[in-house]
């Protein structure tokens, strides 16, 4: 690790509070960081992993100056993201997934232009700057036409190049392939390593397995508001080393049959997706074959299909540090 | 001097661009139903009523007051809008992340305003020369000019004021509307603020519009600048007053948005 972090967390909190009732005001409190620690070397592309409402979206509001932590510290290039915000924000870019964000009766290229103007991009830089990432992220041709005649791919290309308009060094990316096809997000996580090989720090927040596995140097875990697991992503999967995998699918079997696996000896969690017409059930465990042989017995009446044993993967890793999950 | 007017081709492009972006009415068809059509339904709405109410000899007075009031369209409505829409189509975290200078910003929210509010009441007076045969003959044309382009600057200054609670307040709309009729009811435009109760005359003066038509109202019967240079100074003072506490509003929302996270609710 550098001297000095790209990207640094001390003992960060979160706290929302929010009030419901009208005539009864009652005051609510959802904690969504709970202490995090982090640090995040210079041209590192680091994942940050979680489920749904784990803190990911919160940690990156805070590190692009959006949203005030409850207490602790967030920097980024060695300036407070609290107090030294306008500073920072010169230096970081950032991009949200999904389609908003993007002004709909503007062409990709006036929405360029006055992203440039809002960052006070001398004319000449902006001119130049634009007409590079119009090229390097496929717009080219298709700049003039209105961004609601563009592809959901399209404008997630053009999110990437608003957000690297100022050349920024660190560029946080909040689920940037949500929503996209196989083909728009492969290419859109090649043109987001080509950047961290390029040198900048990217942060980049997912819960696609498979991608945080792809392209980045190291990945954390974020479960409730805090860091469960830190490294690269084959340390991660060291978690579930010693584990086997069994997973087997089933049509229209009542959830609480599964009571019975988890009690099994071994068996650290039971996951279970709903595939099509059939139930995937995912057995992680110390001793695969025992819990093989005992399946018929537990689910004793219940035609098993395609039931098999493997090696664990980053997923499940993951889900072995997130816990039983739907 | 070139960087200057660097920097103000810099502003006009950006001003543009964000009205092109966030007008609600950017099509033709739309423009004409706003500016044209809702214009000639509210003065012949008022007209009618009025002249029912009072007789045909004050068509006029309602008319003017009525054809006057409509740049709050643009003040009131346009500038809240600006706000309203941004967090519609979730830029309004890449604005308020950004490091642009937040006067800048908000003095490009009502400019392009400004210039329609002032495009608003050239309608509206057109209709009201037309259906209601305003003569103009004696009019003091010039200080009538002059009294649209104050009272389009006043409303778009208190626009920005009630714009500003849009960075907090997700039907930011609503406020638009609320301010839009209180405008009809207290500012002498559908009859002399003297009219009102005392309590309510303080609100009158604490508003734009006010003295901005009283001073119109007396240019077109032929004023001099000199006989309504009190009532033109006074409106200045008051869009500027609400202008500047919109400024304040706006830089204090932005810190609360940013401790409750709340430009993306929408």
């Amino acid at each position: 690790m550098a001297a000095q972090p790209a990207i640094e967390a001390r003992q960060l909190r979160k706290t929302y509070t929010t009030t419901r009732g009208i005539f009864r005001r009652e005051r609510v409190e959802r904690a969504a960081l709970r202490g995090v620690d982090l640090k995040i070397a210079p041209g590192e592309l680091f994942g940050l992993l979680g489920p749904n409402g784990a803190g990911k979206t919160t940690m990156v509001k805070i590190f692009t100056t959006l949203l005030l932590p409850s207490s602790g510290s967030a920097l980024v290039l060695g300036l407070d993201a609290v107090k030294e915000q306008w500073a920072l924000r010169k230096r970081i870019g950032f991009v949200f997934g999904g389609e908003r964000g993007l002004y709909w009766r503007l062409s990709g290229i006036d929405n360029l232009r006055y992203f440039a103007d809002l960052y006070r991009i001398p004319p000449d830089v902006s001119r130049r700057r634009i007409s590079e990432l119009l090229e390097r992220l496929d717009l080219s041709g298709r700049e003039r036409d209105r961004v609601e005649l563009y592809s959901r791919g399209m404008k997630q290309r053009l999110h990437l190049a608003r957000g690297l308009l100022n050349d920024p060094e660190v560029l946080f990316l909040d689920e940037p392939t949500i929503g996209l096809d196989p083909v728009g997000a492969r290419e859109l996580r090649v043109i987001v390593r080509e950047l961290a090989d390029a040198g900048k720090t990217v942060f980049l927040t997912t819960h696609y397995m498979f991608e945080a596995d792809a392209i980045c140097d190291r990945i954390a875990v974020i479960r409730d508001g805090a860091i469960v697991a830190e490294g690269t992503p084959s340390s991660i999967k060291t978690v579930v080393r010693d584990q086997g995998i069994v997973e087997f699918e089933v049509v229209g079997m009542p959830v609480e049959r599964l009571a019975g696996l988890r009690r099994l000896p071994g068996v650290t969690s039971v996951a279970i997706s709903e595939h099509e017409l059939a139930q995937v059930v995912t057995v992680h465990c110390a001793r695969p074959a025992e819990v093989m042989t005992q399946l018929g017995v537990i689910l004793d009446g219940i035609n098993l299909e395609k039931v098999s044993s493997r090696e664990p993967t980053l997923e499940d890793a993951y889900v072995q540090l997130i816990g039983d999950s739907q | 001097m070139k960087r200057l007017a660097l920097e103000a081709a810099v502003f006009g492009r950006s001003t543009y661009l964000q009205y092109v972006a966030l007008f609600q009415w950017a099509n033709p068809q739309g423009y004409v139903a706003y500016k044209v059509l809702l214009p000639v339904t509210q003065i012949l709405f008022f007209v009618e009523l009025g002249v029912y109410a009072t007789g045909p000899q004050n068509a006029l007075y309602f008319a003017l007051g009525n054809a006057l009031q409509l740049t709050a369209n643009a003040g009131i409505f346009g500038v809240i809008a600006t706000v309203a829409n941004e967090r519609q189509y979730g830029t309004l975290p890449i604005l308020l992340a950004s490091p642009a200078n937040r006067m800048v910003t908000f003095l490009s929210r009502a400019i392009v305003n400004v210039i329609d509010g002032i495009a608003t009441v050239v309608v509206g007076l057109a209709i009201v020369v037309v259906l209601f045969g305003l003569n103009l003959q004696h009019a003091n044309l010039l200080l009538l000019a002059i009294c649209v382009v104050v009272i389009s600057l006043t409303t778009a200054g208190l626009g920005l004021m009630f714009g500003s609670i849009g960075l907090v307040m997700r039907d930011a709309i609503i406020i638009a509307n609320i301010v839009y009729y209180l405008l009809l009811i207290v500012c002498g435009i559908n009859f002399p603020v003297s009219r009102l109760p005392g309590a309510v005359q303080v609100l009158s003066f604490a508003l734009p519009l006010t003295r901005g038509v009283q001073a119109a109202r007396d240019a077109a019967a032929g004023a001099s600048l000199g006989q309504v240079s009190g009532l033109l100074a006074g409106e200045l003072l008051v869009g500027l007053s609400w202008a500047l506490a919109g400024y304040l509003l706006f830089r204090l929302l932005e810190n609360w948005a940013r401790r409750g996270g709340l430009q993306e609710a929408y």
